[in-house]
Protein backbone atom coordinates (compact mmCIF):
# COMPACT_ATOMS: atom_id res chain seq x y z
CA UNK A 1 0.00 0.00 0.00
CA UNK A 2 2.83 2.45 0.91
CA UNK A 3 4.58 1.54 -1.71
CA UNK A 4 2.15 2.19 -4.42
CA UNK A 5 1.11 5.73 -3.13
CA UNK A 6 4.78 6.70 -3.05
CA UNK A 7 4.90 5.52 -6.53
CA UNK A 8 2.25 8.04 -7.50
CA UNK A 9 3.47 10.66 -5.63
CA UNK A 10 6.92 10.65 -7.05
CA UNK A 11 5.12 10.16 -10.50
CA UNK A 12 3.09 12.70 -9.77
CA UNK A 13 6.48 14.87 -8.69
CA UNK A 14 8.19 13.96 -11.75
CA UNK A 15 5.56 14.81 -14.26
CA UNK A 16 4.54 18.43 -12.92
CA UNK A 17 8.68 19.25 -12.95
CA UNK A 18 8.46 17.67 -16.69
CA UNK A 19 5.25 20.92 -17.37
CA UNK A 20 7.76 23.29 -14.79
CA UNK A 21 6.43 25.61 -17.05
CA UNK A 22 3.75 25.82 -15.45
CA UNK A 23 4.35 25.99 -12.29
CA UNK A 24 7.07 28.88 -12.69
CA UNK A 25 4.03 30.84 -14.42
CA UNK A 26 2.13 30.32 -10.83
CA UNK A 27 4.95 31.10 -8.90
CA UNK A 28 5.55 33.86 -10.90
CA UNK A 29 2.09 35.06 -10.66
CA UNK A 30 2.52 34.93 -6.82
CA UNK A 31 5.51 37.39 -6.84
CA UNK A 32 4.07 39.65 -9.29
CA UNK A 33 0.79 40.23 -7.23
CA UNK A 34 2.77 40.76 -4.22
CA UNK A 35 4.80 43.64 -6.61
CA UNK A 36 1.99 45.04 -7.50
CA UNK A 37 1.11 46.54 -4.53
CA UNK A 38 4.05 48.62 -3.58
CA UNK A 39 4.70 49.74 -6.93
CA UNK A 40 1.15 51.08 -7.55
CA UNK A 41 0.83 52.56 -3.85
CA UNK A 42 3.98 53.96 -3.14
CA UNK A 43 6.46 52.62 -0.41
CA UNK A 44 4.51 53.93 2.33
CA UNK A 45 6.00 51.15 5.12
CA UNK A 46 2.60 52.48 7.28
CA UNK A 47 0.13 50.79 4.77
CA UNK A 48 2.50 48.25 3.65
CA UNK A 49 2.43 46.81 6.81
CA UNK A 50 -1.32 46.98 6.59
CA UNK A 51 -1.87 45.50 3.62
CA UNK A 52 0.61 42.63 3.17
CA UNK A 53 -1.53 39.88 5.14
CA UNK A 54 -4.53 40.40 2.34
CA UNK A 55 -1.97 40.51 -0.24
CA UNK A 56 -0.34 37.58 0.50
CA UNK A 57 -3.54 35.40 0.68
CA UNK A 58 -5.15 36.54 -2.36
CA UNK A 59 -1.78 35.98 -4.19
CA UNK A 60 -1.89 32.63 -2.74
CA UNK A 61 -4.98 31.73 -3.62
CA UNK A 62 -4.40 32.89 -7.09
CA UNK A 63 -1.15 31.30 -7.93
CA UNK A 64 -3.13 27.79 -6.22
CA UNK A 65 -6.20 28.47 -8.64
CA UNK A 66 -3.41 28.68 -11.29
CA UNK A 67 -1.74 25.47 -10.66
CA UNK A 68 -4.32 23.08 -10.07
CA UNK A 69 -6.54 24.21 -13.03
CA UNK A 70 -4.24 20.72 -14.73
CA UNK A 71 -4.43 18.62 -11.19
CA UNK A 72 -7.37 15.99 -12.83
CA UNK A 73 -7.18 17.15 -16.26
CA UNK A 74 -4.47 15.52 -17.47
CA UNK A 75 -5.08 11.97 -15.72
CA UNK A 76 -8.86 11.70 -16.56
CA UNK A 77 -8.41 12.37 -20.47
CA UNK A 78 -5.16 9.63 -21.07
CA UNK A 79 -7.26 7.42 -18.42
CA UNK A 80 -5.03 6.91 -16.13
CA UNK A 81 -7.09 8.00 -13.21
CA UNK A 82 -9.95 5.78 -14.39
CA UNK A 83 -7.25 2.98 -14.13
CA UNK A 84 -6.69 3.87 -10.57
CA UNK A 85 -10.05 3.36 -10.06
CA UNK A 86 -10.88 0.31 -10.64
CA UNK A 87 -7.71 -1.26 -8.59
CA UNK A 88 -8.46 -2.37 -5.08
CA UNK A 89 -6.65 0.70 -3.45
CA UNK A 90 -9.01 3.35 -1.53
CA UNK A 91 -9.25 6.06 -4.11
CA UNK A 92 -9.34 8.52 -1.12
CA UNK A 93 -6.01 8.01 -0.44
CA UNK A 94 -4.87 7.92 -3.73
CA UNK A 95 -6.40 11.17 -4.21
CA UNK A 96 -4.43 12.15 -0.80
CA UNK A 97 -1.57 11.69 -2.09
CA UNK A 98 -1.76 13.75 -5.19
CA UNK A 99 -2.97 16.60 -3.44
CA UNK A 100 0.07 16.17 -0.97
CA UNK A 101 2.59 16.53 -4.20
CA UNK A 102 0.72 18.96 -5.49
CA UNK A 103 1.28 20.95 -2.34
CA UNK A 104 4.87 20.32 -2.35
CA UNK A 105 5.41 21.66 -5.63
CA UNK A 106 2.96 24.56 -6.03
CA UNK A 107 2.84 25.90 -2.74
CA UNK A 108 6.39 24.83 -0.72
CA UNK A 109 8.06 27.16 -2.79
CA UNK A 110 5.70 30.32 -2.49
CA UNK A 111 5.96 29.22 1.18
CA UNK A 112 9.61 29.75 1.16
CA UNK A 113 9.79 33.09 -0.62
CA UNK A 114 7.22 34.50 1.51
CA UNK A 115 9.60 35.42 4.03
CA UNK A 116 11.86 37.51 1.16
CA UNK A 117 8.42 38.73 0.04
CA UNK A 118 7.53 39.59 4.40
CA UNK A 119 10.73 41.59 4.51
CA UNK A 120 10.70 43.97 1.58
CA UNK A 121 6.97 44.83 2.36
CA UNK A 122 8.93 45.99 5.80
CA UNK A 123 8.08 43.47 8.38
CA UNK A 124 10.46 42.36 11.15
CA UNK A 125 11.27 40.50 13.31
CA UNK A 126 9.21 37.33 14.71
CA UNK A 127 6.73 38.71 12.42
CA UNK A 128 7.99 37.52 9.24
CA UNK A 129 8.25 33.58 11.26
CA UNK A 130 4.23 34.45 11.48
CA UNK A 131 4.14 35.12 7.77
CA UNK A 132 5.71 32.48 6.84
CA UNK A 133 3.64 29.75 9.25
CA UNK A 134 0.81 31.98 8.33
CA UNK A 135 0.89 30.01 4.66
CA UNK A 136 1.98 27.13 6.23
CA UNK A 137 -1.24 26.68 7.82
CA UNK A 138 -3.22 28.31 5.07
CA UNK A 139 -2.38 26.84 1.77
CA UNK A 140 -3.18 23.10 2.55
CA UNK A 141 -6.38 24.20 3.18
CA UNK A 142 -6.48 26.27 -0.10
CA UNK A 143 -5.16 23.38 -2.35
CA UNK A 144 -7.95 20.87 -0.95
CA UNK A 145 -10.65 23.32 -1.62
CA UNK A 146 -8.73 23.88 -5.26
CA UNK A 147 -8.46 20.35 -5.41
CA UNK A 148 -12.35 19.64 -5.09
CA UNK A 149 -13.49 22.55 -7.47
CA UNK A 150 -10.63 20.92 -9.83
CA UNK A 151 -12.43 17.55 -9.07
CA UNK A 152 -16.26 19.04 -9.96
CA UNK A 153 -15.11 20.51 -12.82
CA UNK A 154 -12.76 18.36 -14.68
CA UNK A 155 -15.29 17.86 -17.32
CA UNK A 156 -14.88 21.64 -18.55
CA UNK A 157 -13.05 22.43 -21.03
CA UNK A 158 -11.64 26.31 -19.70
CA UNK A 159 -12.65 25.52 -15.73
CA UNK A 160 -10.31 28.69 -14.31
CA UNK A 161 -13.28 31.06 -14.19
CA UNK A 162 -15.63 28.56 -12.92
CA UNK A 163 -13.30 27.13 -10.31
CA UNK A 164 -12.93 30.83 -8.76
CA UNK A 165 -16.52 31.08 -8.32
CA UNK A 166 -16.52 28.08 -6.42
CA UNK A 167 -13.03 28.65 -4.55
CA UNK A 168 -13.77 31.91 -3.15
CA UNK A 169 -16.35 32.26 -1.06
CA UNK A 170 -15.52 28.11 0.29
CA UNK A 171 -12.00 29.99 1.41
CA UNK A 172 -13.36 32.94 2.66
CA UNK A 173 -12.72 31.71 6.12
CA UNK A 174 -9.25 30.94 5.49
CA UNK A 175 -8.38 34.29 4.24
CA UNK A 176 -10.38 36.34 7.08
CA UNK A 177 -8.57 34.95 9.28
CA UNK A 178 -5.00 34.22 7.82
CA UNK A 179 -5.16 38.26 7.24
CA UNK A 180 -6.17 38.44 10.67
CA UNK A 181 -3.03 36.22 11.81
CA UNK A 182 -0.40 38.39 9.87
CA UNK A 183 -2.50 42.15 10.82
CA UNK A 184 -2.14 40.70 14.60
CA UNK A 185 1.25 39.71 14.74
CA UNK A 186 2.50 42.41 12.99
CA UNK A 187 0.95 45.41 15.51
CA UNK A 188 2.07 43.64 18.28
CA UNK A 189 -0.64 40.93 19.52
CA UNK A 190 -0.30 37.41 20.29
CA UNK A 191 -1.98 35.74 17.01
CA UNK A 192 -1.82 32.38 18.18
CA UNK A 193 -5.97 32.19 18.14
CA UNK A 194 -6.73 32.91 14.44
CA UNK A 195 -3.36 30.40 13.92
CA UNK A 196 -5.25 28.05 15.67
CA UNK A 197 -8.10 28.54 13.62
CA UNK A 198 -6.14 28.11 10.56
CA UNK A 199 -4.77 25.11 12.26
CA UNK A 200 -8.57 23.73 12.63
CA UNK A 201 -9.73 24.37 9.02
CA UNK A 202 -6.43 22.57 8.24
CA UNK A 203 -7.54 19.51 9.94
CA UNK A 204 -10.65 19.42 9.13
CA UNK A 205 -10.21 20.16 5.35
CA UNK A 206 -7.09 17.37 4.86
CA UNK A 207 -9.60 15.15 6.73
CA UNK A 208 -12.60 15.27 4.82
CA UNK A 209 -11.47 16.95 1.57
CA UNK A 210 -9.90 14.09 -0.14
CA UNK A 211 -13.24 12.41 0.81
CA UNK A 212 -15.60 14.53 -1.25
CA UNK A 213 -12.90 15.03 -4.22
CA UNK A 214 -12.75 11.39 -4.68
CA UNK A 215 -16.47 11.43 -4.37
CA UNK A 216 -16.55 14.30 -7.57
CA UNK A 217 -13.88 12.46 -9.40
CA UNK A 218 -15.77 8.91 -9.43
CA UNK A 219 -18.81 11.25 -10.22
CA UNK A 220 -17.13 12.41 -13.44
CA UNK A 221 -15.65 9.47 -14.45
CA UNK A 222 -18.41 6.90 -14.59
CA UNK B 1 -53.50 59.70 2.60
CA UNK B 2 -50.34 61.74 1.59
CA UNK B 3 -48.53 60.53 4.80
CA UNK B 4 -48.83 57.05 4.23
CA UNK B 5 -46.49 57.56 0.96
CA UNK B 6 -44.05 59.80 2.93
CA UNK B 7 -43.76 56.96 5.42
CA UNK B 8 -42.06 59.66 7.90
CA UNK B 9 -39.33 60.63 5.41
CA UNK B 10 -38.23 56.87 4.24
CA UNK B 11 -40.68 56.54 1.87
CA UNK B 12 -38.82 56.41 -1.13
CA UNK B 13 -36.56 53.27 0.93
CA UNK B 14 -40.05 51.48 2.10
CA UNK B 15 -42.10 51.90 -1.32
CA UNK B 16 -38.88 51.28 -3.31
CA UNK B 17 -38.26 48.07 -1.31
CA UNK B 18 -41.99 47.08 -1.58
CA UNK B 19 -41.96 47.79 -5.50
CA UNK B 20 -38.24 45.83 -5.75
CA UNK B 21 -39.76 42.71 -3.94
CA UNK B 22 -43.17 42.19 -5.50
CA UNK B 23 -41.51 42.82 -9.01
CA UNK B 24 -38.98 40.17 -8.77
CA UNK B 25 -41.47 37.73 -7.28
CA UNK B 26 -43.53 38.51 -10.10
CA UNK B 27 -40.69 38.06 -12.61
CA UNK B 28 -40.09 34.98 -10.53
CA UNK B 29 -43.62 33.52 -10.98
CA UNK B 30 -43.54 34.63 -14.70
CA UNK B 31 -40.23 32.60 -15.68
CA UNK B 32 -41.31 29.65 -13.50
CA UNK B 33 -44.35 29.56 -15.68
CA UNK B 34 -42.42 30.27 -18.95
CA UNK B 35 -40.30 27.54 -18.14
CA UNK B 36 -43.15 25.01 -17.66
CA UNK B 37 -45.16 25.91 -20.97
CA UNK B 38 -42.24 25.64 -23.04
CA UNK B 39 -41.14 22.54 -21.31
CA UNK B 40 -44.59 21.17 -22.11
CA UNK B 41 -44.76 22.51 -25.74
CA UNK B 42 -41.54 20.41 -26.10
CA UNK B 43 -43.19 17.27 -25.17
CA UNK B 44 -45.58 17.79 -27.24
CA UNK B 45 -43.92 18.18 -30.49
CA UNK B 46 -41.43 15.16 -29.64
CA UNK B 47 -44.75 13.21 -28.91
CA UNK B 48 -45.54 14.24 -32.50
CA UNK B 49 -41.85 13.58 -34.00
CA UNK B 50 -42.25 10.65 -32.33
CA UNK B 51 -45.33 9.47 -33.79
CA UNK B 52 -44.59 10.03 -37.24
CA UNK C 1 -46.58 8.49 7.35
CA UNK C 2 -44.58 4.63 7.29
CA UNK C 3 -41.96 4.22 4.97
CA UNK C 4 -43.51 3.05 1.96
CA UNK C 5 -45.47 6.53 1.24
CA UNK C 6 -42.09 7.75 1.31
CA UNK C 7 -41.30 5.85 -1.17
CA UNK C 8 -43.55 6.09 -3.38
CA UNK C 9 -43.31 10.68 -2.93
CA UNK C 10 -39.96 9.29 -5.51
CA UNK C 11 -41.83 8.27 -7.72
CA UNK C 12 -41.65 10.99 -10.89
CA UNK C 13 -45.65 9.98 -11.79
CA UNK C 14 -46.50 10.69 -8.61
CA UNK C 15 -44.45 13.49 -7.62
CA UNK C 16 -45.42 15.29 -11.13
CA UNK C 17 -49.03 15.90 -10.14
CA UNK C 18 -48.72 16.13 -6.73
CA UNK C 19 -46.71 20.09 -7.99
CA UNK C 20 -49.59 20.39 -10.91
CA UNK C 21 -52.32 20.16 -8.19
CA UNK C 22 -50.56 21.83 -5.54
CA UNK C 23 -49.22 24.73 -6.97
CA UNK C 24 -52.50 27.05 -7.60
CA UNK C 25 -52.95 26.65 -3.42
CA UNK C 26 -49.92 26.98 -2.81
CA UNK C 27 -49.56 30.93 -5.04
CA UNK C 28 -53.37 31.54 -3.57
CA UNK C 29 -52.71 31.21 -0.19
CA UNK C 30 -49.68 32.93 -0.30
CA UNK C 31 -50.52 35.98 -2.12
CA UNK C 32 -53.49 36.29 0.89
CA UNK C 33 -50.93 35.91 3.46
CA UNK C 34 -48.60 38.26 2.15
CA UNK C 35 -51.62 41.09 1.41
CA UNK C 36 -52.33 40.67 4.93
CA UNK C 37 -49.04 40.27 6.15
CA UNK C 38 -48.05 43.77 3.72
CA UNK C 39 -51.66 45.78 4.98
CA UNK C 40 -50.56 45.01 8.39
CA UNK C 41 -46.86 45.58 7.98
CA UNK C 42 -47.13 49.08 6.24
CA UNK C 43 -50.39 50.27 7.64
CA UNK C 44 -51.67 48.50 11.23
CA UNK C 45 -48.06 47.68 13.09
CA UNK C 46 -46.64 51.61 15.04
CA UNK C 47 -43.89 52.88 13.72
CA UNK C 48 -40.47 51.90 15.35
CA UNK C 49 -39.18 54.30 18.10
CA UNK C 50 -36.13 54.81 16.91
CA UNK C 51 -36.48 53.67 13.43
CA UNK C 52 -38.91 55.60 13.15
CA UNK C 53 -41.25 54.20 9.46
CA UNK C 54 -37.94 52.64 7.84
CA UNK C 55 -38.58 49.61 10.11
CA UNK C 56 -41.10 48.48 8.06
CA UNK C 57 -38.75 46.88 5.51
CA UNK C 58 -38.61 44.41 8.03
CA UNK C 59 -41.48 43.07 6.57
CA UNK C 60 -39.36 42.41 3.02
CA UNK C 61 -36.55 41.80 4.18
CA UNK C 62 -36.38 39.37 6.54
CA UNK C 63 -38.52 36.81 5.27
CA UNK C 64 -36.69 36.83 2.17
CA UNK C 65 -33.30 36.74 3.63
CA UNK C 66 -35.06 33.80 5.34
CA UNK C 67 -36.01 32.02 2.41
CA UNK C 68 -32.86 32.02 0.91
CA UNK C 69 -31.19 30.16 3.75
CA UNK C 70 -34.31 27.80 3.66
CA UNK C 71 -34.00 27.02 0.18
CA UNK C 72 -30.27 26.48 0.21
CA UNK C 73 -30.47 23.93 3.30
CA UNK C 74 -33.74 22.51 1.21
CA UNK C 75 -31.46 22.48 -1.53
CA UNK C 76 -28.47 20.73 0.34
CA UNK C 77 -31.16 18.23 1.51
CA UNK C 78 -32.62 17.45 -1.51
CA UNK C 79 -28.59 17.07 -2.80
CA UNK C 80 -28.26 14.26 -0.19
CA UNK C 81 -31.22 12.72 -1.06
CA UNK C 82 -30.53 12.15 -4.75
CA UNK C 83 -26.86 10.97 -4.13
CA UNK C 84 -28.10 8.08 -1.69
CA UNK C 85 -30.63 7.38 -3.99
CA UNK C 86 -30.06 8.31 -7.41
CA UNK C 87 -33.63 9.92 -7.38
CA UNK C 88 -34.56 12.09 -10.51
CA UNK C 89 -37.72 13.56 -8.13
CA UNK C 90 -34.76 14.94 -5.70
CA UNK C 91 -32.22 16.10 -7.97
CA UNK C 92 -35.01 18.15 -10.24
CA UNK C 93 -35.75 19.19 -6.78
CA UNK C 94 -32.45 21.05 -5.66
CA UNK C 95 -31.86 21.61 -9.19
CA UNK C 96 -35.04 23.70 -9.55
CA UNK C 97 -34.34 25.67 -5.78
CA UNK C 98 -30.97 27.44 -7.40
CA UNK C 99 -33.00 29.83 -9.09
CA UNK C 100 -35.65 30.65 -6.69
CA UNK C 101 -33.15 31.10 -3.93
CA UNK C 102 -30.72 32.91 -5.61
CA UNK C 103 -33.56 35.51 -6.65
CA UNK C 104 -34.06 35.54 -3.08
CA UNK C 105 -31.03 36.17 -1.86
CA UNK C 106 -30.89 39.34 -4.63
CA UNK C 107 -34.42 40.43 -2.80
CA UNK C 108 -32.46 40.33 0.76
CA UNK C 109 -29.90 42.17 -0.81
CA UNK C 110 -31.21 44.77 -2.15
CA UNK C 111 -33.93 45.20 0.57
CA UNK C 112 -31.04 45.50 3.11
CA UNK C 113 -29.21 48.19 0.87
CA UNK C 114 -32.38 49.81 0.86
CA UNK C 115 -32.24 49.36 4.66
CA UNK C 116 -29.02 50.52 5.26
CA UNK C 117 -29.12 53.71 3.40
CA UNK C 118 -31.46 55.71 5.71
CA UNK C 119 -29.94 54.02 8.94
CA UNK C 120 -26.47 53.78 8.50
CA UNK C 121 -26.18 56.63 5.66
CA UNK C 122 -24.36 54.53 2.90
CA UNK C 123 -26.44 51.29 1.39
CA UNK C 124 -23.29 49.34 2.25
CA UNK C 125 -21.36 49.14 5.71
CA UNK C 126 -19.39 45.42 5.45
CA UNK C 127 -22.57 43.98 8.24
CA UNK C 128 -22.27 40.99 8.86
CA UNK C 129 -25.13 39.43 8.26
CA UNK C 130 -25.32 41.55 4.58
CA UNK C 131 -21.94 40.30 3.59
CA UNK C 132 -23.04 36.50 4.22
CA UNK C 133 -25.64 37.09 2.30
CA UNK C 134 -23.65 38.29 -0.40
CA UNK C 135 -21.53 35.11 0.02
CA UNK C 136 -24.66 33.07 -0.76
CA UNK C 137 -25.55 34.76 -3.74
CA UNK C 138 -21.94 33.79 -4.77
CA UNK C 139 -22.39 30.10 -3.85
CA UNK C 140 -25.72 30.00 -5.27
CA UNK C 141 -24.46 31.16 -8.38
CA UNK C 142 -21.34 28.67 -8.40
CA UNK C 143 -24.28 26.20 -8.74
CA UNK C 144 -26.10 27.52 -11.48
CA UNK C 145 -22.97 27.74 -13.53
CA UNK C 146 -21.29 24.95 -12.56
CA UNK C 147 -24.98 22.95 -13.52
CA UNK C 148 -24.91 24.79 -16.78
CA UNK C 149 -21.49 23.76 -17.78
CA UNK C 150 -21.56 20.36 -17.42
CA UNK C 151 -23.28 19.00 -20.37
CA UNK C 152 -23.90 15.34 -19.17
CA UNK C 153 -26.94 15.87 -17.04
CA UNK C 154 -26.42 13.33 -14.85
CA UNK C 155 -23.34 14.17 -13.71
CA UNK C 156 -23.89 17.63 -13.54
CA UNK C 157 -26.93 16.36 -11.24
CA UNK C 158 -24.40 14.56 -8.77
CA UNK C 159 -21.39 17.16 -9.11
CA UNK C 160 -23.67 20.22 -8.56
CA UNK C 161 -25.21 18.29 -5.53
CA UNK C 162 -21.77 17.61 -4.06
CA UNK C 163 -21.38 21.32 -3.81
CA UNK C 164 -24.45 21.99 -2.50
CA UNK C 165 -23.39 19.84 0.49
CA UNK C 166 -19.55 21.65 0.97
CA UNK C 167 -21.66 24.62 0.92
CA UNK C 168 -24.04 24.12 3.36
CA UNK C 169 -21.35 22.85 5.63
CA UNK C 170 -19.44 25.70 4.65
CA UNK C 171 -21.89 28.54 5.46
CA UNK C 172 -21.73 28.12 9.32
CA UNK C 173 -18.40 29.14 9.24
CA UNK C 174 -18.03 31.66 6.85
CA UNK C 175 -20.85 33.00 8.78
CA UNK C 176 -19.23 32.85 12.06
CA UNK C 177 -15.77 34.00 10.90
CA UNK C 178 -17.94 37.25 8.79
CA UNK C 179 -19.02 37.60 11.91
CA UNK C 180 -15.87 37.64 13.69
CA UNK C 181 -14.10 39.91 11.31
CA UNK C 182 -16.91 42.54 11.96
CA UNK C 183 -20.56 43.14 12.95
CA UNK C 184 -22.81 46.33 12.96
CA UNK C 185 -25.97 44.38 12.18
CA UNK C 186 -28.78 44.67 14.95
CA UNK C 187 -29.30 41.51 17.39
CA UNK C 188 -31.87 39.18 15.99
CA UNK C 189 -35.50 40.46 16.23
CA UNK C 190 -37.47 37.35 16.02
CA UNK C 191 -35.61 34.16 17.71
CA UNK C 192 -36.26 35.26 20.86
CA UNK C 193 -39.64 34.15 21.26
CA UNK C 194 -39.44 33.59 24.93
CA UNK C 195 -39.45 37.43 25.76
CA UNK C 196 -40.14 39.21 22.31
CA UNK C 197 -38.19 42.17 21.87
CA UNK C 198 -40.98 43.62 19.65
CA UNK C 199 -44.72 44.45 20.16
CA UNK C 200 -47.20 42.31 18.99
CA UNK C 201 -48.65 44.57 16.11
CA UNK C 202 -45.17 44.87 15.03
CA UNK C 203 -44.40 40.59 15.01
CA UNK C 204 -47.89 39.17 13.86
CA UNK C 205 -47.31 40.86 10.58
CA UNK C 206 -43.41 39.61 9.99
CA UNK C 207 -44.91 35.67 11.21
CA UNK C 208 -47.37 35.91 8.36
CA UNK C 209 -44.89 37.31 5.61
CA UNK C 210 -42.68 34.73 6.22
CA UNK C 211 -45.50 32.02 6.11
CA UNK C 212 -46.60 33.79 3.09
CA UNK C 213 -43.06 33.83 1.61
CA UNK C 214 -42.22 30.53 2.47
CA UNK C 215 -45.15 29.12 0.63
CA UNK C 216 -44.33 31.72 -2.30
CA UNK C 217 -40.94 29.33 -2.14
CA UNK C 218 -43.12 26.09 -2.32
CA UNK C 219 -45.21 27.38 -5.19
CA UNK C 220 -42.51 28.44 -7.62
CA UNK C 221 -40.74 25.48 -6.68
CA UNK C 222 -43.32 22.82 -7.96
CA UNK C 223 -43.93 25.07 -10.93
CA UNK C 224 -40.11 24.83 -12.03
CA UNK C 225 -39.88 20.86 -10.57
CA UNK C 226 -42.87 19.81 -12.33
CA UNK C 227 -41.58 21.50 -15.28
CA UNK C 228 -38.25 19.54 -14.77
CA UNK C 229 -39.66 16.40 -14.19
CA UNK C 230 -41.35 16.77 -17.54
CA UNK C 231 -38.14 17.47 -19.59
CA UNK C 232 -36.36 14.37 -18.02
CA UNK C 233 -39.35 11.82 -18.45
CA UNK C 234 -40.25 12.90 -21.93
CA UNK C 235 -39.87 9.31 -23.06
CA UNK C 236 -42.12 8.06 -20.76
CA UNK C 237 -45.46 6.84 -21.61
CA UNK C 238 -47.12 7.85 -18.32
CA UNK C 239 -45.92 11.35 -19.16
CA UNK C 240 -46.74 11.20 -22.81
CA UNK C 241 -50.81 10.09 -22.12
CA UNK C 242 -51.02 12.97 -19.13
CA UNK C 243 -49.96 15.64 -21.24
CA UNK C 244 -51.93 14.16 -24.67
CA UNK C 245 -54.74 13.89 -22.33
CA UNK C 246 -54.67 17.59 -21.43
CA UNK C 247 -54.96 18.45 -25.04
CA UNK C 248 -57.92 16.86 -25.33
CA UNK C 249 -59.65 18.17 -22.79
CA UNK C 250 -58.64 21.38 -24.02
Amino acid sequence: MMKVLRIIFLKDLKVSLRRWSDLLTSFILFVLVCLIFPLTLGNDPSLLLKIIGPVMLVAALLATLLAMQNIFRPDVLNGSLEQLTLNSYPLTLIICTKIFSFWVITSLPLILISGFIASSYYVTGNSILIVILTLLLSTPSLVHISALAAALTVAIRYPGALMALIIIPLSLPIMIFGAKAIEFSISGIDASAPLYFLLGMMFFTCSLGPVVTAAAIKISID
Amino acid sequence: MPEIFAMGGYGFYVWGSVLISIAVLVINWITAHKKFKSTINEVKSFISKDKE
Amino acid sequence: MNLKSIYKLGSPPLFYKLCIVLEPWYLISSILLIAVGMYGGLFVAPPDYQMGDAFRIIYFHVPSAYVSMMAYVFMAVSAIIGLTWRSNVAFSLAKSCAPIGASFTFLALITGMLWGKPMWGTAWVWDARLTSELILLFLYLAYIMLHLSIPDRSKADRATALLAIVGVVNIPIIHYSVVWWNTLHQASTISKFAKPSIATEMLWPLVIMILGYTLLFAAFLSKRTAAELAVREKRTRWLQTLIVGDKNNA
